[in-house]
């Protein structure tokens, strides 16, 4: 068997289904993805703000955690200081000890008030600072580093409570970017006797600065004023104001950020960085010393594992769909496969084959049905055509039976011409074209004691009932002009004849007539015929107003008449199959054509033949409805010869 | 005497006898008188004069009777050629008819 062959989507119906399920798949699936995806993207969204609150505030606390060792190794030696306050050189040592203390601090003053101690002069600040592994102890106070009149010393002395000084680059003392920590020492009066300080690098806190959890971060952390204290990236120079490099940057959201940040707000803001793209900004405030902390980091990274899922997922689903296409077409496929087999079968059976093979289905479905009715089919094709093939032998015996009874017919007409060669007084001819069915049509004529008997008729109706009644007729009129010469008499005995047991009413127009061969008397009768033509100097009708055809009544009654031939003149008879003789258009031939045919002193045969081929040119190719019948009797009036019956 | 009358199309030939037939005889079985009125028509074959003869045969079998009426001069001269016209009863219109068979 022919496999199915790969076709195009238009000619598959597997194919096409195929692509209608994976499409609707397609569709549900990228609807529910859709909806499923928002969502998915808003948790991640809030898990990436937890998280970095949470990454932010890890770094406070750790800051805090370290700046605090700072201030607690101040408060730890402040008693030390106040037992001292009446031996200026012991506290050398309090500040050297700081450091020893805590390694954070890389340098340690107690900046006295103008004239503390009036023996030291307007300044007093001992100081110790490390110097390679070192630390080292000097009087800090001069004419050029009048301590009094630095920030730092200026805001403890107002605000008289410790706190983290803006990040300073500390020229001529640490000559490093640094923040102190400044607490204040109190007389009981509430005045400031010194303010005791603790310097840390900004280096320091920028270890503070990695996050966890965001790979490329900015993380920056700005004072109070809004100052950089620390941040990640390298570029920007610490002790710059943030607002002003935002400024100048161009970059206004992130002034907003920095005045927020400045205000001791926390939040989170979306901003498109020209380096990083698509980034969130998180902002936290670090109470403790007043500073804010902040971490940019980009959409992407937030969502990185989101989009590497994502994608993943795409994947598998348009493999899910390759594979889900693949299997329904196999599926499909084998569902539909017993169609290209009835497609086959039936291509089979119309070639001819019935009894093609269908094929074999095992299921109870539409294919089941289909299966059926195709068996059924085929069965009924056949039972039809085995019966065909019956009706069609019956009819082709019925029409090869119908052809011998149209020769038996023929074969009774009068056949050989002349049919009297040693008569020279007659020259008679006779004609019948048969339509294709056998007809009524009738013609005779004998010679008996010098007379000659001859008819013409029609059998009303067509077919066998027609041609029995025509052959009954035909030997009626043998048998009864054989023994009687009485016309009257022949003529009533064959209508008698007729009407006997004529239930269906068949008659017969019929012309009679003898033809005394001595003297070219002639009788005739005309029982509803067409009348004859006689042809002599001119062409006339025979006068004889019809009488009933034979068969109608057998109480009609039949005028003889009687007129005398003239020599050479010829009598043409006909049947109405030449007068009603019919062309493609319906137009009939007519009397009027026929007696435009008739020529006086033709001889018989050639007068028939040249009307039959009138008629034929008349007919064209119109298939003849009816018999055509013609007689013609020329009397040439000779001596006469023998009886030739 | 009751009389019914068959109304007759342009022909009355091979191809509508027997409808004609039946029709005729419907009104015949009635035990009605038939008149077929032939106005309109102009052809009759030999097949449609045999319904006539038959029509004629059966009404006077019943003891009714058969007429033709408003005959044109086509028809008329094929009745006269089959010699048919001495047949018949011929009436030109149908109160002739009816006054006729009245009477």
């Amino acid at each position: 068997m022919r496999l199915p062959r790969i076709r195009n989507i238009k000619e598959s119906l597997a194919s096409r289904i195929s692509v209608w399920i994976v499409l609707t798949v397609v569709v549900i699936l990228t609807g529910t993805v859709f909806v499923g995806n928002h969502y998915v993207l808003k948790s991640i969204k809030l898990e990436g703000n937890v998280k970095a609150f949470n990454a932010l505030n890890v770094v406070g606390q750790r800051l805090e955690a370290a700046l605090i060792t700072v201030e607690v190794a101040v408060r730890n030696h402040m008693s030390d200081i106040r037992e001292n306050l009446n031996n200026p050189d012991e506290l050398y040592r309090i500040t050297k000890m700081m450091l020893e203390d805590n390694p954070v601090i890389v340098g340690s003053a107690i900046a006295f008030r103008p004239n503390y101690f009036p023996e030291q002069g307007v300044w007093f600040s001992p100081y110790s600072y490390r110097e390679a592994d070192t630390i080292k102890t000097k009087q800090l106070g001069s004419t050029e580093y009048d301590y009094h009149k630095m920030d730092w010393y200026q805001t403890t002395d107002s605000l008289k409570h410790s706190y983290w000084s803006e990040p300073y680059f500390d020229k001529g003392g640490g000559e490093m970017l640094m923040t102190t920590y400044c607490y204040p020492l109190m007389d009981d009066d509430g005045n400031i006797i010194a303010v005791v300080t603790a310097d840390i690098l900004l280096d320091y806190l920028t270890e503070f600065m990695d996050v966890e959890y965001f790979i490329h971060a900015y993380v920056c952390m700005i004072s109070r004023k809004g100052m950089f204290i620390s941040q990640s990236e390298e570029g920007i120079e610490l002790e710059e104001n943030s607002i002003k490099v935002a400024e100048e940057a161009g970059l206004y959201e992130l002034m907003e950020v920095a005045q927020e940040m400045i205000d001791g707000k926390s939040g989170m803001k979306e901003w498109t960085s020209p380096t990083y793209g698509e980034s969130y900004i998180f902002f936290v405030p670090l109470q403790h010393m007043g500073w804010s902390i902040a971490i940019i980091c980009e959409k992407y990274e937030l969502f990185k594992n989101y989009n590497r899922a994502a994608l993943a997922l795409l994947t598998l689903f348009i493999l899910m769909l390759v594979l889900l296409t693949f299997i329904l077409r196999r599926f499909i496929h084998q569902l539909i496969a017993p169609l290209t087999e009835f497609t086959l079968a039936v291509d089979e059976v119309a070639q001819g084959n019935l009894h093609a093979t269908l094929p074999e289905i095992h299921s109870e479905d539409e294919m089941h049905n289909l299966h059926h009715s195709f068996s059924i089919m085929q069965q009924s094709l056949v039972k039809q055509m085995e019966e065909l093939k019956q009706v069609n032998a019956a009819k082709g015996r019925i029409e090869g039976e119908l052809q011998a009874a149209k020769d038996i017919q023929l074969s009774m007409l009068p056949k050989t011409y002349p049919p009297f060669p040693d008569r020279n007084d007659l020259d008679i001819y006779g004609q019948q074209i048969s339509a294709k069915e056998v007809g009524g049509d009738l013609y005779d004529f004998f010679i008996l004691n010098e007379k000659l008997f001859f008819c013409i008729g029609d059998v009303s109706g067509k077919g066998v009932p027609a041609a029995l009644v025509m052959a009954t007729t035909l030997s009626r009129f043998r048998n009864v002009a054989n023994y009687e010469d009485d016309l009257a008499k022949i003529i009533k005995s064959i209508n008698k004849a007729t009407c006997d047991g004529n239930e269906t009413m068949m008659f017969i127009t019929f012309f009679i007539g003898v033809l005394d061969l001595t003297s070219g008397s002639l009788h005739y009768c005309n029982a509803g015929h067409n009348k004859p033509f006689l042809l002599s100097d001119s062409i006339t009708e025979l006068p004889a107003k019809p009488d009933l055809p034979l068969g109608v009544s057998d109480e009609a009654s039949f005028v003889v008449r009687e007129c005398t031939l003239p020599a050479g003149a010829m009598l043409f008879l006909y049947t109405d199959g030449l007068t009603e003789a019919m062309n493609g258009q319906r137009e009939q031939f007519g009397r009027q054509r026929l007696i435009d045919n008739l020529k006086s002193g033709a001889d018989s045969q050639s007068q028939i033949e040249e009307m039959t081929q009138a008629v034929h040119q008349f007919v064209g190719d119109a298939p003849q409805s009816d018999d055509l019948t013609m007689l013609t009797i020329r009397y040439l009036n000779q001596n006469t010869t023998t009886d030739n019956r | 005497m009751n009389i019914e009358s068959y109304k007759l199309g342009e022909e009355l030939d091979s191809f509508n006898y027997e409808e004609v037939q039946d029709g005729i005889l419907a009104i015949l079985n009635k035990g009605c008188s038939a008149v077929l009125d032939m106005t309109s028509c102009n052809y009759v074959s030999s097949t449609g004069l045999r319904v006539l003869l038959y029509s004629k045969k059966i009404a006077a079998s019943k003891g009714l009777k058969f007429c033709l009426v408003g005959m044109n001069a086509e028809v008329k001269d094929i009745m006269n050629v089959t010699g048919f016209d001495s047949f018949f009863d011929f009436y030109n219109t149908m109160e002739e008819c009816l006054s006729a068979i009245n009477n």
